[in-house]
């Protein structure tokens, strides 16, 4: 993916509702990881976790891939007060799974539903997306449909969940309020490893 | 030239505006003392057959009448004409009224008219876009573009509140005229929040019925259909 | 129209329209949120590369299936049941929701969780299920106000946008106990905790569908709040009821509509969630249950067929100067706006919306935004064409005096002597109001004197022109 069309899909992806976080390494994701954890409001309002510690929740998707996993798992058990949750559920503060592809004009990502179960991005405080470096990126979403058409796409189409944004409503007086049903941020954090890091960290 | 109604009866002194205006460009032209209605209010009110009458008299009058364009100064009348006819007498060859019926305002900004004409106007004013102008004729560059030429003009753009109906509708007016009041107060409470006391608008049926709803209210604005407008403006 | 009323057998829009004017609160609202709609819309579109483009590629693809609905239906059951999805098709409303009942029953749910669909609320599916003792619960933010209010929503997107703050605040405390407050957001998390036991216990979801594909199978289902991703995949058991002019062609073609519909919808670059459902899960199972009513009579009208392109966005109803002041539940149909004007009379007749096709300026507005360039105005227009021609409509003193009013401008106004005439008697007319009235009073016109008339003293201009 080119610089031009990752500030694009950065300037989308905001438009839409959601956050982009260009990280070089794992230890700056983790880093980032955390300072979600400590900023996002989950519990603190009661709108989801209830009756539980001030220890901030986060748990990895199966998705991410052991080697992904490993490398954020590490960083983040530095952290202190942060627990890796084993199982997803609305007590998490941050779920994060992964992306199969990205939409460039339309601000948005291609999530399989195969590899992500839905929950992972449906509970919890924030959802956290990662695009690793070798992630597919189309135009819009006539590009993904036809690309999957020709059989081009590693999604199957009708496993495909397309998110752009957090969930929301303005049900109430035009107001916009976001964490309606589901996750109350969304982040996309784009992994841009240099070669020199990943054979430093192979 | 075609003189509509609404300005025949009510606005006269707006037909003489275009009349200025043709002398100033050095446009020949003529009135056609036998001319009618077009017929729009029957059709819009459901009644095709009510129409056809007038449809039958315009084409019969002006189908062999020697001109270059029919100038017809209302968006509604211009639409009614040029869209509906063709759909009355199906069997009928009526390409020509596409050819020559044309509106005023793109009459004026196609002929690059609006040039000669020295326009000057110092203040703001609000154009209220006619719907059948802007929605049906697709005019809606041409009254801006025209407007915009003024030297020393404030053309005040709003896009909700340009963008809107002022509520008249012809029979709608007096079918709901609860909804059509209202609609006209909302466009008129707009103008004046933002303090402006002149509106131009591109139909003269629009301003028959803001004016009423105006001066029911006690409102302090001056209207002007575009042709009393660029007319005022060349002075 | 003040002098004619419709009765119990016409939709009466104008004593509607009397009740929803004087709500002071409900005309802010609605001019609030419809005016930053339009501005959101309009954003949103010129940002995007592609809105105009698959604009018309949505405009024919739907061109396209509309004439071959019936086939399309056929490929799409198959295409489902390869997916192991059972699909059903009904023309009348009683069927489709006996079915529905009958699955849920089978399945042992007493309630079910339900997200957004017009069809449901077409077929009046909630009252139904009630009588069968089974709780519908709407789940999307708006339907849930409204369903707890007793009502019915009042836009095809926003369905509580007649209500304001205070009154949802009113509405929580008093039926879900909830403390009272005007928070919006505290509002909108008292019912996501409400409805997340639902969600959690449900057996069955019930959804609609934005779109369903017949060469595929699939449907496309798009939200912003998640309830919809929530009913799909949570319970075992998932039905999705739509109608059958929901079915395109292809699925290289279903992006196009959603790169329209969200931007017109919402003004959004693309919806929060846009689900792609097929095959069901491991150890859970999916129907389809489609309603044809009418859609095969609309679809084969040569005029009326293009009704059928209809995206469902609301973007006519936002820029509709009467929807802006009627609201939804003016239209007493379940589709309001220009789009429902246009549908109402295959559903209801053309006695019961003689009143309802007459009520639009036909300004054209609807037609410019429309994301499917449905022509609204000229519909409307032909509506009033057919009407004319109805037989049990034409009957109505509203209509019988419109058409009097109509005959009488043609014969007068078509006639080169008598409507030479009309001035000096107008003017006669208008020097007489002036003494009594102290203005150009016109009955049906003025309104009790809420609207002056210009009137008219002076010669007209031809009598000048032409020196009579």
């Amino acid at each position: 993916m080119n610089e031009a069309n990752i500030e694009k899909f950065k300037s989308r992806f905001a438009y839409n509702g959601g956050e982009t976080a260009i990280c070089e390494n794992y230890d700056s994701a983790a880093e980032y990881l955390v300072g979600l954890a400590g900023r996002q409001k989950n519990g603190e309002d009661g709108s989801v976790r209830l009756g539980l510690d001030s220890r901030r929740r986060v748990f990895l998707s199966r998705s991410l891939g052991v080697g992904l996993a490993l490398k954020l798992k590490t960083a983040l058990e530095r952290v202190a007060g942060l627990v890796l949750a084993d199982k997803v559920s609305d007590e998490s503060d941050i779920c994060v799974a992964s992306a199969s592809g990205l939409l460039v004009q339309d601000g948005a990502l291609i999530v399989d539903s195969g590899r992500v179960a839905h929950e992972e991005t449906l509970l919890g405080g924030t959802s956290v997306l990662i695009a690793a470096e070798e992630i597919v990126s189309y135009d819009n979403m006539s590009a993904f449909f036809e690309a999957s058409a020709a059989g081009k796409s590693s999604v199957r189409p009708d496993k495909a969940v397309i998110i752009a944004g957090p969930s929301k409503t303005a049900d109430i007086e035009k107001q916009v309020v976001q964490g309606m049903h589901g996750p109350r941020e969304l982040v996309c954090i784009v992994l841009r490893i240099h070669s020199g890091e990943i054979n430093k960290t192979l | 030239m075609y003189v509509p109604c609404i300005i025949n009866h009510l606005m006269p002194d707006s037909a003489y505006s275009i009349i200025n205006i043709f002398k100033k460009c050095g446009v020949d032209f003529s009135v056609e003392e036998k001319q009618l209605c077009c017929g729009q209010p029957g059709y819009n009110m459901g009644f095709c057959e009510h129409s056809k009458p007038f449809a039958r008299k315009f084409i019969d009058l002006y189908k062999n009448l020697e001109c270059d364009y029919i100038v017809v100064p209302s968006g509604s009348c211009a639409a009614m004409i040029k869209h509906n006819y063709p759909g009355l007498f199906p069997a009928e060859n009526l390409k020509w009224l596409e050819e020559r019926v044309v509106e005023f305002n793109r009459f004026m900004y196609d002929n690059e008219l609006y040039l000669k004409l020295d326009l000057k106007y110092k203040g703001a004013i609000f154009y209220h876009k006619s719907c059948h102008l802007l929605n049906e004729m697709q005019i809606d560059r041409e009254p801006k573009e025209m407007l915009r030429s003024i030297k020393g003009l404030r053309l005040f753009e709003s896009e909700t509140h340009q963008n809107t109906c002022c509520g008249f509708g012809g029979a709608f007016s007096a079918a709901f005229d609860n909804l059509s009041i209202d609609i006209g107060i909302s466009k008129l409470e707009f103008v004046i929040e933002n303090r402006i006391s002149n509106i131009v608008a591109g139909d003269a049926g629009c301003i028959m019925h803001l004016k009423g709803v105006a001066a029911a209210r006690g409102y302090k604005l001056n209207f002007h259909y575009i042709a009393d407008f660029l007319d005022l403006c060349s002075n | 129209m003040y002098f004619f009323r419709g009765g119990k057998s016409v939709i009466d829009i104008y004593v509607n329209a009397e009740k929803a004017l004087a709500n002071k609160a409900l005309q802010a609202n609605l001019k609030k949120a419809t005016a930053t709609a339009i501005l959101k819309r309009n954003e949103a579109a010129a940002i995007s590369e592609t809105f105009e483009s698959s604009r018309d590629a949505a405009i024919k693809s739907r061109d396209l299936s509309i004439p071959r609905l019936g086939e399309l239906a056929v490929e799409f059951t198959a295409n489902a049941g390869k997916n192991g999805v059972k699909t059903f098709v009904f023309d009348d409303y009683e069927s489709a929701r006996a079915k529905i009942a009958e699955i849920i029953k089978s399945r042992g749910a007493d309630f079910i969780v339900k997200s957004k669909s017009m069809l449901t609320e077409e077929i009046e599916l909630n009252g139904y299920l009630k009588e069968y003792g089974i709780e519908p619960v709407e789940t999307d933010l708006g339907e849930f106000i409204v369903s707890i209010a007793g009502e019915k929503p009042s836009h095809l997107t926003a369905p509580a946008l007649h209500k304001s703050r205070k009154e949802i605040a009113k509405l929580f405390n008093e039926k879900l106990g909830m403390p009272y407050s005007e928070d919006v957001e505290e509002l909108c998390y008292f019912a996501r905790r409400y409805l997340r036991e639902k969600f959690m216990s449900a057996k069955v979801g019930i959804t609609g569908a934005n779109f369903a594909v017949a060469d595929s199978g699939l449907i496309a289902v798009v939200e912003n709040e998640a309830n919809a991703r929530l009913a799909i995949n949570l319970p075992k058991t998932h039905i999705a009821v739509f109608g059958i002019e929901k079915i395109i062609g292809k699925l290289t073609e279903l992006p196009h509509f959603l790169n329209v519909l969200s931007k017109s919808a919402t003004g959004q670059l693309l919806n929060a969630y846009t689900s792609v459902v097929g095959a069901p899960d491991e150890n859970k199972e999916r129907f389809f249950i489609i309603v044809t009513k009418k859609r095969f009579e609309i679809a084969a009208d040569p005029v009326f067929g293009e009704a059928l392109r209809c995206v469902r966005c609301g973007a006519c109803q936002n820029i509709c100067p009467i929807f802006q002041r009627l609201s939804g539940h003016g239209y007493e149909f379940t589709y309001a706006g220009p789009i429902g004007t246009v549908l109402a009379p295959f559903f209801l007749g053309y006695r019961k919306c003689s009143q309802l096709i007459d009520a639009s300026t036909l300004c054209g507005f609807c037609k410019s935004i429309c994301p499917m360039k449905i022509n609204l105005p000229a519909l409307i227009l032909e509506h009033r064409f057919r009407c004319g021609a109805d037989p049990a409509a034409g009957k109505s003193l509203y209509r019988r005096v419109k058409k009097i009013f109509s005959m009488g401008h043609s014969l007068v106004m078509s006639n080169s002597y008598l409507s030479t005439a009309v001035a000096p008697l107008a003017r006669l007319y208008f020097a007489a109001a002036r003494k009594i009235f102290g203005k150009n009073y016109i009955p049906l016109w003025s309104r009790f004197s809420k609207r002056d008339f210009m009137g008219l003293s002076g010669k007209t201009f031809m009598e000048r022109y032409f020196k009579k």
